[in-house]
């Protein structure tokens, strides 16, 4: 593979996976789940996934579901589980939300060691109002406001190169405001997938607290990878079906070996 | 005053070996403080943007990053600029910091070798002398060969209990779980005891993935692939300044890996991480600000990272960018706002610094001392004049308030790794002078052993980019001999330990 900025780190799993064929809904009700990954060691190796739920609710707003799920030891899983009414702007900015995040062997199961909290949040008048159990805090914020997971959505509905660059503040994992973000188109290039070439699309996320970071979408909107630095996320299922990459092996499961290619190790 | 070198052997020394009483909640007297110790993974002390004024040279990082969460804990609290890791490696700086004592005492002279078994860590001293709930969670690969402990089995952490996260070693994957977990448990715990959690974060070591000479080269042949333009901090002046090639130090990364512009994306990443990271301590910070009872917060980095200073990166080197560490302290009866500049304080001091907030007295042969004196605003502290840290297995540094004094023994090689596994099996990284075997190290008897014949001494104070060794220069011939005798009388109170897999 070229020196694509991005894919070509993960050149084995892009070149043989089979872009989904069906219809896409840009602004419509959806459900994607995406594998995260962490490239080191050389290795691609699967950390959990990201369930995104889309649902319209009327010309401007949408809920959005999202559920994080991420391995730990002892038979654990961290979860994390946010429901957010949102604009349909170009960020799907949140107007509030709520999200619990605990330690736990499944999703049912109680939290282990205190590990379990609730928060739910409101942004009106230039301020995030929160609230955990008996606690009231709020943060002022003086620009745009999205959720770092608010931006897998938010790329699907952009209009590749016509998009202006956007600033916005972005919580990380729905509390804690970083610094100034920049997103903007990057480019577009025909990659060869598992079944042919396709036209991608690509964002560039750049900011504070971010290690550069790049959406590549198909030419519906689609998001399919996103790569920053050492994490990388696939989508690996759509309303239910299952996206097929290596064909013979599930490499959602195995560790996949990275080839040392020319562009992938300095 | 400062305390003479006598003065401070008798004050380390003079700690009884006690069998102690161990305190309940039900002791008059009130209630002891929480602890929350936040360890982070290879973060430059220079890291901090509240440090600006300190570190006024464009090239700190401080100059390239916005952190207000540690900001806050900077105003809140008293930070050290003359900070010192133990040894700049992972698992023996946090062997260090969990047990008070210097690497060959511990045992654990790299990564993945356990602690000796006669050594307590904090968790096990406080179990047995406190009430205090212990809980870890995060990094831990202070002894042991893994980075993550399990809740219960062989792969617990001795005297604590396990908050379970993530199975792989990034802080990209870990650290939200981290931060997220701790935090709930802070603000939810109403226990009638203390706890004292540790809050592992793994942040910013991710940045080893971008290293060319570990074949995990994450930045691509492109410069500037993402147009970062004057956002890209500049290379620091001692880029290309090279005071050892001899072997005293690890290696450096070799010409051509990288061009300029690469380095600093490198440098641009790794800040980015530390931001990252920034926002975890936030969380925790918030939880802690939300109970009305108290609880100090400690906050430090295992080791620096080579930043690109003397074409390095990483760390196991004795340069201040791979040894200085942040450390910043919170809490009740700690000055706010205060940044102690003077005194020379290291990792071995946390143990009986953490016992002293928690009102017990430390485990016997700590090397370290207290930091609570120069915590509460005394005007006048006696306290050390230097400070002794190890390095690279077999490397050895004495720093003193102007001069760093660095040198290596010869490595044998030999350090008890798998291809020496059996039982007792021990290290012997050291080489014999008389026999040319490989040897441990004998406290008092460092004459014994072959050294490496290059010594490094540097003015600190006039050359803080450390460029120039004066070890050479024949009018610094008494600075270097007063600092190998600094050297030798820190290992003559040395208590050397074996390596034991216990944990």
């Amino acid at each position: 593979m070229k020196m694509i900025p991005g894919l070509v780190k993960i050149a084995p799993l892009v070149s043989s996976y089979e872009l989904p064929q069906s219809s896409f809904p840009q602004n419509g009700k959806r459900s994607q789940r995406y594998r995260i990954f962490s490239l080191a060691y050389s290795e691609l190796t699967p950390q959990g996934t990201i369930l995104l739920e889309r649902e319209p609710v009327s010309e401007e707003q949408c809920r959005l579901k999202i559920q994080v799920n991420r391995p730990a030891v002892s038979g654990f899983r961290h979860w994390t589980q946010a429901e957010l009414l949102c604009r349909n702007d170009a960020l799907s900015s949140p107007l509030s939300w709520t999200v619990s995040t605990k330690v736990a062997p499944h999703e049912l199961a109680p939290a282990y060691l205190q590990s379990g909290m609730s928060k739910s949040a409101t942004l009106e008048d230039g301020y995030i109002r929160y609230q955990c159990g008996p606690h009231h805090f709020r943060e002022p914020v003086d620009r745009p406001v999205t959720c770092k997971y608010n931006l897998l959505d938010a790329v699907q509905r952009l209009p590749f190169e016509k998009t202006q660059r956007l600033e916005f503040l972005c919580l990380d994992e729905f509390d804690q405001v970083g610094g100034l973000q920049r997103l903007q188109y990057r480019q577009t290039e025909t990659v060869g997938l598992g079944n042919g070439p396709e036209r991608l699309h690509s964002y560039q996320q750049t900011g504070f607290g971010q290690v550069p970071a790049l959406y590549w979408t198909d030419s519906n909107g689609r998001l399919l990878f996103v790569v920053s630095g050492i994490e990388v996320l696939v989508l690996e299922e759509e309303n239910g079906r299952h996206i097929v990459s290596r064909k013979d092996a599930d490499v959602f499961r195995d560790a996949v070996k990275l080839r040392r290619s020319e562009g992938s190790a300095a | 005053m400062k305390a003479t070198r006598r003065d401070f052997l008798k004050t380390a020394s003079a700690i009884p070996l006690l069998s102690l009483p161990k305190q309940s909640s039900a002791s008059p007297g009130p209630r002891r403080p929480n602890i929350l110790v936040i360890l982070v993974d290879q973060m430059n002390l220079d890291a901090i943007s509240a440090y600006r004024d300190i570190f006024r040279d464009k090239a700190y990082n401080c100059h390239w990053l916005e952190t207000p969460n540690l900001d806050r804990l900077v105003a809140s609290g008293t930070s050290f600029i003359e900070s010192h890791s133990a040894d700049p490696i992972c698992s023996p700086a946090r062997a260090s910091i969990w047990t008070g004592r210097m690497a060959c005492e511990h045992g654990v002279i790299y990564n993945n070798a356990g602690i000796d078994r006669r050594v307590p860590n904090l968790g096990e001293w406080f179990g047995k002398h406190s009430d205090y709930r212990r809980v870890y969670c995060g990094k831990w690969h202070a002894g042991g060969a893994w980075d993550i402990p399990a809740v219960s089995g062989a792969r617990s952490v001795p005297g604590f209990e396990v908050l379970p996260v993530g199975s792989y070693g990034n802080g990209k994957v870990m650290d939200v779980q981290i931060s997220t977990a701790v935090e709930a448990f802070i603000r939810n715990d109403q226990d009638a005891s203390p706890f004292l959690i540790v809050a592992g974060l793994l942040n910013p070591h991710d940045c080893c993935f971008w290293t060319p000479n570990f074949s995990k080269g994450l930045i691509t042949a492109s410069d500037d692939l993402y147009q970062l333009g004057e956002n890209l901090p500049v290379l620091p002046p001692n880029h290309r300044k090279f005071p050892d090639d001899s072997g005293l130090c690890s290696p450096r990364v070799p010409e051509h890996q990288w061009t300029s512009v690469q380095w600093r994306n490198y440098l641009y990443d790794y800040v980015r991480q530390i931001e990252t990271l920034d926002r975890d301590v936030g969380r925790m910070l918030s939880a802690v600000e939300s109970r009305s009872d108290e609880t100090v917060v400690i906050f430090t980095s295992d080791h620096g990272d080579g930043n690109g200073r003397h074409h390095r990166l990483a760390k196991w080197h004795p340069y201040e960018s791979s040894v200085k560490v942040p450390l910043i302290i919170s809490g009740p009866n700690v000055t706010p706002g205060q940044v102690d500049r003077a005194h020379l304080v290291s990792h071995v001091d946390l143990v009986p610094t953490i016992c002293d907030l928690a009102g017990i007295p430390a485990p016997p042969d700590v090397r370290g001392r207290s930091l609570r004196p120069l915590l509460d605003g005394r005007e006048s502290v006696e306290w050390r004049d230097d400070v002794y840290y190890s390095f690279y297995y077999t490397g050895r540094a004495v720093r003193t308030e102007r001069y760093k004094y660095v040198m290596r023994y010869a490595f044998s090689k030999y350090t008890g790794r798998p291809q020496h596994k059996g039982a007792g099996a021990e290290d012997r990284p050291f080489v014999d002078a008389a026999t040319g075997e490989a040897a441990r190290f004998a406290a008092g008897q460092s004459h014994r052993f072959e050294r490496q014949p290059r010594e490094l001494l540097f003015d600190i104070q006039t050359d803080p980019w450390e460029t120039c060794n004066l070890a050479e220069q024949p009018d610094y011939e008494s600075v270097l001999q007063e600092h190998r005798q600094r050297l030798e009388r820190w290992e003559e109170r040395l208590t050397i330990g074996r390596r034991f897999d216990r944990n």
